[in-house]
């Protein structure tokens, strides 16, 4: 019971990038496509279960003083690992993330609940948190990705959704458009949240 | 100054690290002939794109050619060899570091002539919407069918050995056309020096190897090379 | 040389701003930019440490990884570098500038975590590979980037000031605004995309 709440947690209560707004560079420069927004989500799902569990399974032996350093050489294993991978198995994957794999290492969701949750949880819960958290990454990152897609290139995944008709609007798979689709997310949030503590007031 | 604890931290952190780097090896040693395979593979298809009528290519020694280049760099020169083995063009891949953001790479067929059959971007971290249209047909295929020293103008190219610079990345546009008038330069000298006669036997028994090795690797893993050969057809 | 020493430096400050365009610093730029005094301080230490970082991940790949055939250990050991390097600046000045350090030492340990850092460290190494003075070049595009950060940081705290003060709709309010207003500054940088040479 505990271990589905602290899944579910991560998924949606405490996500960690519309709620949290944690891991913001990835979240805006890799959700120019869908199929890229979940290769992150994934890459960085298996970094933060690995790193959790690891850093759950050592929280008694790594002393505080040293412990972000210990944490960080722990979590940039991982990634190189995961780096490594996608490079020999996935390259075109690799080549469209590019920069951002290595990056991963500065994550701030990976550091915050390696801090926040696997160094006082055990094992199975945090490997459980490094999954919701990282589920919940990915599917921000899918969202986002979605209506940036869509509306920039006219596609999903890769698959053209309008006919040749379809003029889409590039500034939003470009930068400006990045930060935009965030501030509107962010801004439905709010306002359902805020219909929500209306009613509650009301009731 | 130094007492037991410092001591008993630097042990712990050395441990962590040293696992680490133990782990991070032994990866290595699985995924780094995958990635040295994929690269290969990939140039190998890059060279098949820009000198599509070849059957297969030999990388040659280019060292005894003096190039005066500032800002480029031949990374790689192979002769592409058809049915009987004879020279039916050249491939060559340079970097020429004075694009926009960085080094741009440029892979160059050409036929025994030395004209230019098709140029093709390998890498550059040019600007998106700018420079980066560097890599779409309108201005890469402008290099198809010239030969000589070109140059970069703006505005239309009117002239037979003259490239219509992308509007808005002159630079971008210099630094590709930089790096094929260094392939063509290079083939001029080689040529003048003479591929030698060693060279060409070495070719052969290259190429056997290489013959050899994809036989191996059909039978390893035949997945991979059937998905190359598709793509290989898809050519453009 | 010092043409294409120039032209690193005005992309990387204006036409790939890291900020805006290239998304690396999104946190501190979020986070650190509500006044216009802590952007620029965080501005500032950002600058010093990325040229430090620059030259000396430059310096490790050159003489320690590449000799030793241990690429692979790449981010492992610039991000070791960066946080050594910004724990040595922070003791640093603190002994020896402690002026400097009481402006900009808050902002210090979080630029361990700032991507920036090890972005231009990595974007160095694939950028400028090929060709000799990559270390000057390296040198420049690190401090040069960090230039744009800092004005960009800056820039969007004059924003946010002005923001503080404005009647917006209550759902807007917070982040969704300041996201939007990024949005706009950005569209603003792409018009540098069209300088011409």
């Amino acid at each position: 019971m505990r271990g589905l709440k602290v899944f579910l947690n991560g998924l949606l209560k405490e996500n960690p990038s519309l709620v949290l707004l944690l891991g913001m560079c990835p979240t805006l420069a890799v959700t120019t496509g869908v199929s890229n927004a979940i290769g992150m989500g994934l890459s960085a799902t298996a970094v933060l279960i690995c790193s959790n569990f690891v850093i759950s399974l050592l929280r008694k032996f790594i002393p505080s003083k040293i412990r972000i350093a210990g944490y960080i050489v722990i979590i940039a294993s991982f990634v190189t690992v995961v780096q490594m991978f996608l490079q020999a198995y996935v390259p075109s994957l690799y080549d469209s993330l590019g920069l951002f794999i290595p990056l991963i290492v500065v994550n701030c969701i990976i550091l915050g609940r390696a801090e926040a949750f696997a160094s006082k949880n055990n094992i199975f819960l945090s490997a459980l948190d490094g999954l919701g958290m990282g589920l919940g990454f990915t599917l921000s990152l899918t969202l986002i990705a979605t209506i940036r897609e869509i509306l920039g290139n006219g596609t999903w995944l890769g698959i053209s959704l309008f006919g040749e008709g379809f003029q889409p609007a590039s500034i939003m798979i470009l930068a400006p458009g990045a930060f935009l689709t965030l501030g509107c997310i962010l801004a439905v949030i709010n306002l359902i949240s805020a219909k929500r503590n209306g009613g509650n007031k009301n009731a | 100054m130094i007492n037991k604890e410092t001591i008993s931290l630097a042990l712990k952190l050395f441990i962590i690290t040293a696992l680490s780097a133990l782990i991070l090896a032994f990866v290595n040693k699985i995924t780094a002939p995958v990635i040295e395979r994929n690269s290969i593979e990939s140039f190998n298809k890059s060279q098949a794109e820009v000198l599509p009528e070849a059957v297969s290519f030999t990388k040659t020694d280019f060292s005894d050619v003096a190039l005066d280049l500032e800002g480029v760099k031949i990374d790689s020169l192979s002769i592409g060899l058809g049915n009987d083995n004879n020279c039916i063009g050249y491939v060559a891949s340079t970097v020429c570091s004075e694009g926009y953001g960085g080094d741009v790479k440029v892979m160059v067929g050409l036929t025994p002539d030395l004209k230019i059959l098709k140029a093709k971007i390998l890498s550059a971290s040019e600007t998106p919407g700018l420079g980066a249209k560097a890599s779409e047909p309108k201005f890469i295929d402008q290099y198809k069918g010239k030969s000589g020293i070109l140059s970069v103008i703006k505005g239309t190219a009117s002239n037979e050995n003259e490239i219509a610079a992308i509007s808005g990345a002159t630079i971008t546009s210099n630094a590709v056309t930089k790096a094929v008038n260094a392939t063509t330069s290079l083939l001029q000298k080689k040529m003048e020096n003479g591929f030698n006669a060693k060279e060409i036997s070495e070719t052969n028994e290259i190429k056997d190897k290489i013959i050899e090795e994809t036989e191996k690797q059909i039978s390893e893993n035949p997945d991979t090379m059937t998905n190359n050969s598709e793509n290989k057809g898809e050519g453009n | 040389m010092l043409k294409e020493l120039l032209i690193i430096s005005l992309s990387a400050i204006l036409i790939e701003n890291f900020v805006l365009v290239k998304f690396l610093g999104i946190c501190p730029f979020l986070g650190v930019s509500k006044k216009v005094n802590t952007a620029m301080g965080m501005g500032f230490a950002v600058i010093f440490v990325m040229a430090c970082a620059s030259a000396l991940t430059w310096l490790v790949q050159q003489y320690i990884l590449v000799p030793f055939n241990i690429e692979y250990l790449q981010t492992i050991a610039f991000i070791l570098v960066i946080a050594v390097l910004v724990q040595f600046v922070e003791m640093f000045l603190q002994k020896n500038i402690p002026v400097l350090y009481k402006s900009l030492g808050i902002y210090l340990p979080l630029i361990t975590t700032n991507c920036a850092v090890l972005g231009v460290a990595i974007l160095n190494i694939t950028k400028f590979s090929a060709v000799s003075g990559s270390f000057i070049k390296s040198l420049v595009y690190g401090t040069m980037a960090g230039v744009g950060f800092t004005l960009a940081i800056v820039l969007f705290a004059g924003v946010r000031e002005r923001l503080e003060s404005s009647d917006i709709p209550k759902f807007l309010k917070g982040m969704p605004i300041t996201l939007i207003a990024a949005s706009l500054l950005s569209i603003a940088f792409m018009g540098f995309s069209g300088l011409k040479f």
